[in-house]
């Protein structure tokens, strides 16, 4: 990867920042919470995408990201008025930009019409009167900024640059030019004409701002040999001297093939802070331009014109010292330099003060100060957690191995090996660590969502955060995204009451929605509650029953009730909204969640709101599993699946049809399934009552009693993916390597399930179907 | 002798090009993030030229350069702002301030090297 790609790179991932700062400013000045900054720390953020941008040539964001950067300029200076409506449409042009951002990352791409409509709703806030001409505009930007060529060729123009300061020392050393072409480029230029009279009389405000006359002389000699006239005749007596002030005037006879605007570039930055004439020819004799010039404003104390000595300037630039000096006045130079800033004292540095600064610059590629961050490629992250995996296999096999040799737990070895079983647990700890991030990525995307489901549902509704900076797996963050988004939507448009209501209820009209996260035993925790109404337990209980998915005749706990939404084909909205999904309900939370290795229950209390819990792993990488024996190899069972494990009794086990048999675990009979039979190991099955069953449960929330040999017990595994090393297989969800270095299937209990089903077909979900 | 530039910006990726093109012109490179930051680099590097962007937290560019010129030590510096075609008003207002020149944004690498050896002694 070159540099300026790298830089790309870094540019994009600011961006991210950026656009997440940019939100978060907006969402302030929403809630009312901005303080004098925020308005600013907004423009900042589109202001840097767009800098940043233009520096790559990536010509429609920098289009896009100005339109809005000039309303935002506009807002802070209080030109427009930042209105509750103007920041809803501030917040949408943010996630145009965001959309921007990622087409020109080359994910995605930006709908143009939607962008051009955006770009002129924007222009439209900016100057209210102006006539909207979205098409023409962003024409007229795109001739603005020229970055194309920066980014077309940079490193070529890098390399130029290298080679300038290999050759000539960054060209500022132009010493070996001078003698020969000096005496024929004038002889040429003098010939055709091309002489210059240069008078330069510097202000004082030009030294204020650490220009120099000497640097312009130096910058004039680049375009041709020049001879230059220091006119000190200004410059009051010692005692009457204004350190501060300037005096000289300066005459430059320049040859050069050069035209008017070459030369006047280089006065650009001294525009203003001086008195420049630029005439073609010898001009004036040095001393009658003086003349004419102190003449003209006489502000010399020393009245008397007196015929000014014409000095050379002895100065560092040696093509400066063309001409042989009539007189030469070194004393003149220095005194010019007096009033300048550069004659200031400058001393060292206090080194005490110094010091403890230098210290500080070491980190100076920090992002801010005090805070010190690696930005790694996950990749190489990804390959040490891998490794990692395979350290802790390998331990447990020595482990195993070692109390094979039937070695005293007491010996040195096998407390060295214990050990060693710690330190390498606390190295998977801290390599996991590295990958954990702040759930904040998701969070940050949820209050947009909650204003537009709260605005297409008609509902008030205000986002509290808890939480953000808990940290998880990078690999369990990214499918964090979808959970929560369902259930936002779902406590918004069930959840909450409409405004009318809530007045009706005594409540406030805006309904509070609150998302958390929380460490909790090893897991993550994220919370979704509301202050809605809460579940409708009587609804929900005749919904179930009219649908078919529960007995009218089971009695069921409130709770129970409540977690009846969960259930496939279940939906309490009575017309099925825009927001929460077509046909999509709770179940869809509960498969993707459980596909996870999490689980969600809910907690309701009527007129007070609900609260749905989903917990998760704090990693994908590793998992609670159950070690199994079934016909002679080892499984492993995902301890999340597993509901309990038990050794039926002959009575329990009731056959079903002519050879699937179903078990009676309290008050439900769950389809017994031998899975040594599924995956075909074995062709017939032994009794199950010889053997052990877990009940578990699936992601739809069917349930099912798998029968095994024997259990071996819990275990935490590396999960290894088997599409990744072999191929997909049904049934198995992924392979480990267990301590005696065998390699250990992990059952993919949706997928026996199922498999199972497909033999002989029976009714779908028994779960819940009572006992009659 | 190797000259010593700040660069004065919180955009990372400013940040980042700047440094690109100075240190592949052979200047010795000093960051800073903020204004703020700039004045606590300044006394620690004693740069050549610094050049700075306007729009930063903290400490804006206008602030950072009124701070620099007030004080004794480092009002010789030659400062450059960073700014845009399409903003003049900031340019002159960064002139006021005390700006020596300026590097229109996007720059290229001849610009910037361009820019302060016109400033730099």
């Amino acid at each position: 990867m070159d540099e300026l790609e790298a830089i790309k790179v870094t540019f994009f991932q600011e961006c991210e920042e950026l656009l997440a700062d940019l939100e978060g400013g907006l969402l302030a000045m929403q809630d009312g919470n901005d303080d004098g900054d925020t308005v600013n720390a907004v423009f900042r953020a589109v202001h840097s995408i767009k800098g940043g941008a233009g520096a790559f040539g990536l010509e429609p964001l920098v289009r896009f990201a100005h339109v809005f950067e000039t309303l935002l300029d506009a807002v802070r200076s209080n030109e427009v008025p930042a209105t509750p409506d103007l920041v809803v449409t501030l917040l949408r042009a943010s996630d145009v930009l965001a959309d921007h951002v990622s087409s020109a990352r080359g994910l995605g791409v930006v709908d143009e019409a939607v962008s051009a409509a955006m770009a002129a709703e924007l222009k439209a806030c900016t100057d209210p009167n102006a006539a909207p001409a979205p098409v023409a505009a962003p024409v007229v930007e795109a001739v603005a900024f020229e970055a194309a060529p920066v980014a077309a060729a940079p490193a070529e123009t890098l390399i130029g640059a290298d080679d300038a300061l290999d050759d000539d020392d960054l060209g500022f050393d132009f010493q070996p030019m001078t003698i020969t072409i000096d005496e024929q480029a004038a002889d040429v230029a003098a010939a055709a004409g091309n002489v210059w009279t240069v008078s330069i009389r510097p202000k004082s405000d030009l030294y204020r701002k650490a220009n120099e006359t000497a640097l312009l002389l130096r910058e004039l000699a680049r375009l041709g040999p020049i001879e230059a006239t220091l006119d000190a005749s200004a410059i009051p007596p010692l005692d009457m001297l204004d350190a501060e002030a300037a005096y000289a005037t300066w005459t430059v006879r320049l040859e050069t093939e050069e035209d008017e605007t070459a030369i006047r570039e280089v006065f650009e930055f001294v525009d203003g802070d001086c008195d420049l004439e630029i005439t073609r020819g010898e001009g004036l004799a040095p001393d009658a331009a003086l003349a004419a010039l102190l003449a003209g404003e006489a502000p010399a104390p020393v009245a008397a014109p007196a015929a000014p000595e014409p000095v050379i300037v002895a100065e560092a630039p040696a093509p400066v010292v063309i001409e042989a000096a009539p007189e030469p006045v070194a004393v003149a130079p220095v005194v010019e330099a007096a009033p300048a800033p550069v004659a200031a004292p400058v001393a060292p540095a206090a080194p005490v003060a110094a010091a403890p600064a230098a210290a500080k610059t070491q980190q100076i590629d920090v992002p801010g100060p005090g805070q010190s961050v690696i930005r790694v490629d996950p990749e190489r992250i990804d390959r040490l957690i891998d490794l990692v995996g395979e350290l802790v296999i390998n331990q447990a096999m020595l482990a195993q191995r070692v109390g094979e040799y039937g070695i005293a737990p007491s010996s040195n070895l096998a407390m060295g090996l214990d050990e060693l079983e710690q330190l390498t647990r606390e190295i998977q700890d801290s390599v996991m660590a590295i990958r954990a991030q702040p759930v904040k990525s998701v969070f940050q995307r949820m209050p947009r969502l909650v204003r537009e489901v709260a605005s297409m549902t008609g509902k008030q509704a205000r986002l509290v955060m808890d939480g953000e900076n808990t940290e998880v797996d990078k690999t369990v963050i990214e499918r964090l995204s979808d959970p929560i988004t369902h259930m936002l939507r779902n406590a918004i448009d069930h959840g909450l009451e409409s405004p009318e209501e809530r007045k009706a209820a005594g409540k406030n009209p805006e309904g509070v929605v609150k998302l958390a996260a929380l460490h909790r035993s090893g897991r993550i925790v994220i919370e979704v509650s509301d202050d809605g109404k809460g579940i409708n337990r009587e609804r929900v209980h005749s919904i179930a029953i009219k649908k078919g998915l529960i007995s009218p005749e089971l009695q069921l706990t409130d709770e129970e009730i409540d977690n009846l939404i969960f259930l496939p084909g279940f939906s309490t909205a009575d017309k099925i909204s825009d927001v929460s999904g077509r046909g999509v309900g709770m179940d869809v939370v509960k498969r993707s969640v459980q596909a996870l290795g999490g689980r969600i229950s809910i907690t309701s209390r009527p007129g007070q709101g609900s609260t749905f819990t989903l917990s998760l792993p704090l990693t994908l990488a590793v998992l609670d599993g159950m070690v199994v024996d079934v016909a002679g190899e080892t499984l492993v069972v995902p301890l999340a699946a597993i509901v309990e494990s038990l050794r039926p009794k002959p009575e329990e086990v009731r056959p079903l049809g002519p050879v699937g048999s179903v078990l009676a675990v309290r008050d439900s009979f769950v389809p017994l399934i031998d899975v040594g039979l599924t995956l075909g190991y074995r062709d017939s099955s032994p009794p199950p009552t010889e053997g052990v069953v877990l009940l578990v449960e699936g992601e739809d929330g069917s349930r099912a009693a798998l029968v095994a040999d024997a259990i071996h017990g819990q275990r935490q595994v590396v999960i290894k993916s088997l599409e990744q090393n072999y191929q997909q297989v049904d049934g198995v969800a992924a392979a480990t390597i267990l301590g005696d270095g065998r390699v250990a299937l992990i059952l993919d209990v949706d997928a026996v399930i199922s498999l199972r089903r497909r033999e002989p077909p029976r009714p779908a979900e028994p779960t819940l179907i009572a006992a009659e | 002798m190797t000259r010593t530039v700040l660069t004065v910006d919180d955009s990372r990726t400013m940040r980042d090009m700047l440094r690109m093109a100075l240190a592949g012109a052979g200047f010795n490179v000093v960051e800073a993030v903020d204004g703020e930051h700039g004045l606590e680099v300044l006394s620690a590097h004693r740069p050549d030229v610094i050049i700075t962007d306007i729009n930063m937290p903290k400490l804006d560019g206008f602030g950072f350069i009124e701070a620099v010129r007030v004080d004794d030590d480092y009002r010789a510096i030659p400062i450059l702002v960073l700014t845009t075609e399409s903003d003049p008003a900031k340019k002159d207002r960064a002139r006021r301030a005390g700006a020596t020149g300026w590097i229109v944004k996007p720059f290229n690498p001849e610009k910037l090297v361009d820019a302060i050896r016109r400033v730099a002694a």
